[in-house]
């Protein structure tokens, strides 16, 4: 062991006068440096054309995940559903990530989404992929509700989980 | 040209020539004499689409002859018709913006459909519907969903379906497909397929732009989900975009794939497993994989490997290698581990224009009712290995494939990605 003493830790007044931290406590500099953002809320945030890279690593933890943590990771989407800063591609990302993994734990929500006009598609893109007697009942029940357009975008997904149960894709 | 669009003013224009109406009911000709003219709709004029009217014009002394022409586009359609119109000689095609009004028209035979490859299955469904037969670009279809449907539909309705794979009417191809079935190689060990890198790219984010005037952009949307028009989103680049197609995967996979499933016996069927490790922008407008590897394994133990080359040549080339050698083609190249093997029973056909070979074949199979060269089903087929290898690459797992029921097995995320639901009004199934 040497008998050169340890170099001791500088003193907060000889950081530079240019150091935006030099003011901070120890533990507050260390909070700066470890500022992270929350990848889900920033995919729920994003916007159209804005930076996905955040997104694509919840996708991907989408596609990694073993189906037993399936149901941690959609809690997570459906609170995601539920904020108020939640922007068209956000929610967008969030049901194309609950086609992937969702249950029928989702159903409640995206039934919400289905009734409304303008978020119907968005619901059917996750509960046409949804199996289960739940999603079946959601769709159901919004004949009663949907006309038009999203009356008719309805009937093909009604008719695409028929043709998967005991049609020409089963 | 006949359209709702500003046809006077566009005729005005362009000086089109003055006529007699040309659409003339096949019918009244002789089902089958060769003489008789098959009327052609082309959905879908861009780049791919104008291709396959060229084609459609040099094949005029055959009998083929354009009489409508539809793309959301107007410019597209537009410039697209009055193309035909002096081609041929005459005023009167058709010309819209809607699919519909030329899969349901009076007097149409057959529908060439070039659209971008989330819209080759809908118009194509509408025109069999309607009594039509069908062209449809390479890869068949979007989703492996929507290519069981086409084909249930086409064979249902008893409709002639032609994939748009020209290579399977080239001789080089023909040649090498032909001798691995008859054994040429012996036992086929494995398949190596490099397709092109991708050719255009994109930065890590993107501004909405507005809709360029004539371009209908809800309907180009169509039943994908709705965003925000870019200009890079639509012409040519939509292939890298997932929500409109599979990337290079599908592009060029679908030519060379299409290869060796041929070689293999394997246009009615698939692999049992693939197994693939790709890379995907991480942002950006372009989601499709920038690399592509992935392996798809035959039942008989066949392991075919599709991977992005890295030379810059914008073609692809299929190897296949066997107990006695090794023979590889490309749209420029055939060679082989031992040059007998280039020159079996004579060689191959001397290499002509494939695609105007292509769409011959699809004209003579609707006058006899054959199955064409690249029926919709061997299509199908082939792009649901490419499909296969982009989940796989997507999920980085291991998946097992069941080619006779065309689902995973054992894996309900995986299944999960055989299809997507259509925005509305959109549906595939009537």
């Amino acid at each position: 062991m040497s008998n050169a003493s340890s170099p001791s830790r500088p003193a907060a007044e000889a950081r530079a006068e240019s150091d935006p931290l030099r003011s901070q406590s120890a533990g507050g500099r260390m909070q700066e440096f470890k500022r992270s953002p929350d990848p889900w809320v920033e995919a729920a945030r994003m916007k159209f054309g804005g930076d996905r890279t955040l997104a694509s690593q919840i996708q991907t933890l989408m596609f990694d995940a073993d189906p037993a943590q399936y149901p941690v990771l959609e809690q997570k989407l459906l609170d995601l559903l539920g904020r108020p800063d939640l922007g068209e591609q956000g929610r967008d990302f969030i049901v194309r990530m609950l086609a992937l993994i969702g249950s029928a734990a989702s159903v409640p929500a995206l039934a919400a989404l289905l009734e409304r006009p303008e978020t119907s598609d968005v619901a059917r893109y996750a509960l046409e992929m949804i199996p289960g007697g739940e999603a079946d009942r959601a769709l159901e029940a919004a004949r009663a509700h949907l006309t038009g357009a999203a009356l008719e975008g309805l009937l093909g997904t009604l008719r695409a989980r028929e043709a998967r149960r005991t049609g020409v894709l089963r | 040209m006949n359209s709702a669009w500003s046809r006077r003013s566009f005729l005005a224009r362009t000086g089109l020539l003055a006529g007699a109406p040309m659409i003339v009911p096949s019918r009244v000709l002789g089902a089958n004499a060769p003489s008789r003219q098959i009327a052609f709709a082309l959905v879908g004029v861009g780049g791919m689409g104008l291709a396959n009217m060229d084609r459609l014009l040099k094949l005029r002394d055959r009998g083929a002859r354009i009489v409508a022409v539809c793309d959301v586009d107007r410019v597209h359609a537009q410039a697209a018709a009055a193309m035909a119109e002096a081609a041929q000689g005459e005023r009167g095609v058709f010309v819209t913006g809607d699919f519909r009004e030329v899969t349901r028209r009076e007097g149409v035979d057959a529908v060439v459909i070039s659209t971008p490859d989330h819209w080759h299955a809908l118009p194509a469904l509408d025109a069999i519907r309607h009594g039509k037969d069908v062209l449809i670009e390479k890869p068949l279809t979007h989703s492996i969903e929507e290519g069981r449907v086409l084909v249930a539909e086409l064979r249902a309705r008893n409709r002639v379906g032609q994939t748009g794979t020209m290579q399977r009417s080239d001789g080089s191809f023909r040649y090498v497909a032909n001798l691995i079935r008859a054994g040429g190689l012996g036992r086929i060990e494995r398949i190596e397929v490099r397709i092109p890198a991708n050719n255009m790219y994109c930065g890590a984010t993107w501004s909405p732009e507005p809709v360029p005037e004539g371009l209908d952009y809800d309907f180009w949307l169509g039943p994908a989900p709705w965003a925000p028009y870019t200009s890079q989103r639509t012409h040519y680049q939509f292939r890298f975009i997932l929500d409109y197609a599979g990337g290079q995967t599908t592009n060029w996979g679908a030519h060379y794939i299409d290869i060796a499933q041929w070689a293999l016996g394997m246009d009615d069927s698939g692999p049992v497993a693939v197994e693939g490790f790709g890379e995907f922008p991480s942002s950006g407008l372009f989601t499709a994989p920038t690399r592509v590897d992935f392996t798809a394994t035959y039942a008989n133990g066949v392991r075919l490997r599709v991977r992005t080359r890295t030379d810059g040549i914008l073609d692809g080339n299929v190897r296949f290698i066997g107990e006695q050698g090794w023979i590889d083609v490309s749209r420029s190249k055939l060679r082989a581990s031992d040059d007998a093997l280039l020159k079996v029973g004579g060689g191959p056909a001397a290499r002509g224009d494939s695609g105007v070979a292509h769409m011959a074949d699809f004209l003579d199979c609707i006058r006899t009712r054959a199955r064409p060269v690249a029926d919709l089903a061997i299509g199908h087929r082939t792009t649901t290995v490419c499909n296969l290898g982009n989940i796989a690459m997507q999920l980085r797992r291991p998946l097992q494939w069941d080619p006779a029921a065309e689902r995973f097995v054992g894996d309900e995320q995986a299944n999960r990605l055989l299809g997507r639901a259509y925005r509305s009004p959109w549906s595939l199934l009537a």
